[in-house]
C-alpha cells in the first residue's frame, strides 16, 4: 500500500482528528496570512510615504571652518544721512561646486534630483515688473532676482510643481545667454520666445551693473502654481512673476568677477529619505570634491516625523508575525506529538511489515500536509475578512497615538520655503488610511512559512518513531 | 533443510546476566513450533532474535544457511518475517482488506473468508471486530505475505479458551496447509499439544520436550 494511500486513510477515517487539525490549521493560517498581509500594506503604506516625501539635503560652502574663505575689504561706503563711514567685506570660497560637480552627484543612485544656483538682483533694461507689496530700498527699484542655472529642469521651482514650463524649452546644460521668464511678465512687457533682455555687468567701480551690455534670448516661459496670497508681504524682486532664470555663464558674466566662477550651495533631492545616510555616504566619497571646503546639512525629520507611527505598526507587526509562527509551530509540535505517542502500535506494526521508519513519517506529514493545503485555502477568506478590520483598527490606533506630531507634519510639509517661494506640497499618502487585503504573494507566503511550521512540528513529533529501536516492537505490543 | 537456524547463540541485556546461553536449533517450513517457558525465561527475547530485531551477543542467526546479518536485519524482517502480537496487530483505520494490503496487494477476501471472517465482516472497522477475528485478520496478513516464517509471541493471550483453540488451529494449518514455518510463544499447554515441536527455555538454555 502506498503511502499516499495510508495518509489518505488516516485522514478519511480519523475524522476528529482531522476535523480538529484542520481547525488548528486555518486558525494558525488566518493569522499568519492576517498578519504577513498587514504588513505588506503597512510596507507598501511606508515606501508611499517615503516616496512622496522624498529626501533633501544641502550642502554648501563651510563658511566658519573652511581654509578656501576668503574675506576681502571693500571700499569703504559712507552712508548719506547718517554720515557714518560702514566698512563692507567681500567673502566668498576659492573652491566652489562646479558643473561637473553636479553632474557626478546626479550620477550617484537614490539621487533624483541636484540643483544650485547663483542668485543676482539686477535691472534689466526697459523691463516693466510687477510691483510688490512692500517698498524696497531706492536702489533695488527696477531690480528682480536672476537664478543662473545649469539647467531648469532640475531647478526645486520645477521640480516641485511650484513653476510649470508653459511654452518653449528648458534652460539646459550647454546653454549660453538664454533665459526663462514668466509668462505674465512677458505679456506685460509684449514679449516672446526668441525676444532678448538685456543687463549688464556688474562694475566694483560704480557698484552697480553699469559695465558692457549682455543680452540673454528668452527660450522659454513659465507660470507659476499660485502667486502670493492677498495680503502677503513681498518685494518686487521676490514677487515670482517677476522672477528671471538664466543660464549658469549668463549668470557669471553678470557677476563680473572671475571669484563667482560656480556654486557655493548644492540642494540634493533623494527618492527615498530611508537612503539618506548611504546617498549622503556616497556623495562624500566622490572624487573632484574638496570637502575641506564643504559641509552636508541634512534635513530628514519631516520623513522621521511622518514615517514614525508607521514604522511602530510596522515593527509590532513583524514581532506578532513572528510570534505567531512560532506559537504555531510549538502548538502543532505539542498536539502531533501526543497524537504519534497514541499511535505507537501502529508503529510496531508497521515496523514489522517491513515499512521504513522514513516512510512512517513522510505518511505523518503527507496527513498534515493534506488537510493543511485545505486549510490554509480556506485561510484566504476568512483573513481577507479579518485583515481588513484590523488592518485599518492597527492603522487608526498607530495614528491616533501621535496626532499631534502628524499634524506638524503636515504643516511642515506644506510650509518649506525657499525665500518667499512657497513650494507646492502633494498630500502625504496615509492621509487615506491603509489599504489591507490578501495578495496571492502572501498566499503563497503562507504556503512557504506553514510548510516550514508543518515540518519543524512533524519532525519534532516523530522523536517517538525515531527512538523506537526494532527490539522494542515486541515488547511494546502486548 | 532447515529455514531459520541458531547457532551456539548467547544473548544478555545486561553483562553477566545472560538471558540465554549457547543455545543452538533449527526450525523447518511447514511446521509449527511452541516455544514454552516461565515468565522472564527469554521467550520473546529468542523470538526477537529468530525476527533480527536484535543480534545475537554471541553466536549467529541463519536463514537458508546465510547469516542474516548478511544481507542485514532490514532485508530479513522485510522479505522472510511475519510477526504476530498478542493485540494491537492491526491497524484501526484501515478495514480487514486494507490490513491485508500492507504486505501483499492481492484479492484479500477469499484468504480472510477462508480464515473464517463473514462478508460484511471484511470491509468493517477493525474496531468493532472481536479478539479472535482480530487475530485471524493478523494471520490472513502473514499468510498473504511472502515470507515464509511467521513468529507469534502469545497470539491467544488475550482469548477465551474456545476463540485460543480457533487459532490456534489455523496457525498450524498455516504449518500444514501453506507450509509457512510457525514459531509460537505460549504459556498454554493446549496450544503447546497442537505444535508439532514443543521447544522449552530453561535458564537460558533450549530443550526440546518429547512427547
Ligand atoms: N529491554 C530489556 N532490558 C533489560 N532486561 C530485559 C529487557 N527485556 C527483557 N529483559 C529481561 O530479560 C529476561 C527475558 O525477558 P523476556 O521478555 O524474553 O521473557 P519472556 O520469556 O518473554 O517472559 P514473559 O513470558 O513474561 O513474556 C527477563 O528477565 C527480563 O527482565
Ligand atoms: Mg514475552
Amino acid at each position: 500500500m502506498s503511502i499516499f494511500k495510508r495518509a489518505f486513510l488516516y485522514v478519511t477515517r480519523k475524522r476528529g482528528k482531522t476535523i480538529l487539525l484542520f481547525a488548528i490549521l486555518l486558525i494558525m493560517a488566518t493569522f499568519v496570512l492576517t498578519g504577513l498581509s498587514i504588513w505588506k500594506a503597512s510596507e507598501a503604506a511606508q515606501l508611499d510615504l517615503r516616496q512622496s516625501l522624498g529626501g533633501k539635503f544641502d550642502v554648501f560652502v563651510d563658511w566658519s571652518n573652511s581654509p578656501y574663505v576668503v574675506k576681502e575689504p571693500v571700499k569703504d561706503e559712507v552712508d548719506e544721512e547718517t554720515g557714518k563711514t560702514s566698512s563692507s567685506f567681500l567673502m566668498y570660497s576659492t573652491v566652489q561646486f562646479t558643473p561637473e560637480n553636479i553632474t557626478a552627484i546626479k550620477g550617484v543612485s537614490g539621487v533624483k534630483y541636484c540643483s544650485a544656483r547663483q542668485d543676482n538682483l539686477l535691472p534689466f533694461d526697459g523691463l516693466s515688473l510687477f510691483p510688490g507689496t512692500i517698498s524696497t530700498d531706492a536702489k533695488y527699484q527696477g531690480y528682480t532676482k536672476v537664478l543662473g542655472v545649469c539647467n531648469t529642469e532640475d531647478d526645486e521651482l520645477f521640480t516641485t510643481g511650484t513653476l510649470t514650463l508653459a511654452e518653449g524649452r528648458h534652460i539646459s546644460d550647454n546653454d549660453t545667454h538664454v533665459a526663462i521668464i514668466s509668462q505674465d511678465l512677458a505679456e506685460r512687457n509684449e514679449l516672446k520666445i526668441g525676444d532678448y533682455l538685456t543687463a549688464h555687468r556688474y562694475s566694483v567701480e560704480d557698484q552697480g551693473f553699469t559695465g558692457p551690455e549682455i543680452r540673454v534670448q528668452i527660450i522659454g516661459l513659465f507660470t507659476p502654481h499660485a502667486v502670493e496670497q492677498f495680503g502677503e508681504t513681498v518685494t518686487t524682486y521676490d514677487k515670482i512673476q517677476n522672477r528671471v532664470f538664466v543660464d549658469l555663464q549668463t549668470s557669471k558674466e553678470f557677476d563680473g568677477g572671475e571669484i563667482n566662477y560656480g556654486f557655493s550651495a548644492l540642494h540634493v533631492t533623494i527618492d527615498d529619505p530611508q537612503d539618506m545616510a548611504r546617498v549622503v555616504a556616497e556623495v562624500k566619497a566622490l572624487p573632484g570634491i574638496d570637502w575641506k571646503a564643504f559641509t552636508v546639512e541634512v534635513d530628514n525629520e519631516t520623513y522621521e516625523n511622518a514615517a514614525a507611527p508607521l514604522a511602530t505598526l510596522n515593527e509590532l507587526v513583524v514581532t506578532l508575525l513572528v510570534v505567531i509562527i512560532v506559537v504555531s509551530a510549538i502548538i502543532l509540535a505539542l498536539i502531533l506529538t501526543l497524537w504519534t505517542k497514541t499511535r505507537i502500535h501502529e508503529i510496531g506494526v508497521f515496523l514489522s511489515v517491513g515499512i521504513r521508519k522514513s516512510a512512517i513519517i513522510g505518511q505523518y506529514l503527507i496527513e498534515v500536509l493534506l488537510i493543511a493545503v485545505l486549510a490554509f485555502g480556506l485561510s484566504y477568506f476568512t483573513s481577507n475578512t479579518i485583515a481588513g478590520q484590523i488592518g485599518n483598527h492597527l492603522l487608526e490606533q498607530s495614528m491616533q497615538t501621535e496626532p499631534e506630531d502628524d499634524n506638524d507634519v503636515v504643516s511642515v510639509a506644506a510650509s518649506v520655503e525657499i525665500g518667499a517661494d512657497n513650494l507646492v506640497q502633494k498630500p502625504l499618502p496615509t492621509e487615506n488610511g491603509i489599504q489591507v487585503s490578501v495578495g496571492l504573494d502572501n498566499f503563497a507566503q503562507l504556503y512557504l512559512i506553514g510548510l516550514a511550521i508543518v515540518i519543524v512540528a512533524v519532525s519534532t513529533s516523530s522523536i517517538t518513531v525515531m527512538r523506537l529501536k526494532p527490539r522494542e516492537i515486541l515488547s511494546k505490543m502486548s | 533443510m532447515p529455514t531459520l537456524e541458531l547457532k551456539n547463540v548467547s544473548y544478555a541485556y545486561e553483562k553477566g546476566k545472560a538471558v540465554l546461553q549457547n543455545v543452538s536449533g533449527a526450525l523447518e517450513t511447514g511446521k509449527m513450533y511452541a516455544i514454552l517457558g516461565p515468565s522472564g525465561s527469554g521467550k520473546t527475547t529468542l523470538l526477537s532474535l529468530l525476527g533480527g530485531l536484535d543480534v545475537p551477543t554471541q553466536g549467529s542467526v541463519l536463514f537458508d544457511g546465510e547469516d542474516i546479518t548478511t544481507k542485514g536485519l532490514e532485508h530479513h524482517r522485510r522479505s522472510h518475517i511475519s510477526l504476530i502480537f498478542q493485540s494491537y496487530n492491526l491497524i484501526d483505520y484501515m478495514t480487514p482488506v486494507e490490513n491485508v494490503w500492507l504486505t501483499a496487494k492481492l484479492d484479500a477476501a477469499p484468504i480472510l473468508e477462508r480464515l473464517g471472517l463473514e462478508q460484511d465482516e471484511i470491509t468493517r472497522n477493525v474496531l468493532k471486530l472481536s479478539g479472535g477475528q482480530q487475530q485471524r485478520v493478523a494471520i490472513a496478513r502473514a499468510l498473504a505475505s511472502n515470507a515464509p516464517v511467521i513468529l507469534a509471541d502469545e497470539p491467544t493471550g488475550n482469548l477465551d479458551a474456545d476463540t485460543a483453540e480457533e487459532i490456534t488451529a489455523i496457525l498450524k494449518e498455516s504449518a500444514h496447509t501453506f507450509g509457512k514455518c510457525v514459531v509460537v510463544v505460549t504459556h498454554s499447554g493446549e496450544v503447546a499439544k497442537q505444535a508439532d515441536v514443543v521447544l522449552e527455555i530453561k535458564r537460558g538454555h533450549l530443550k526440546e520436550r518429547e512427547m
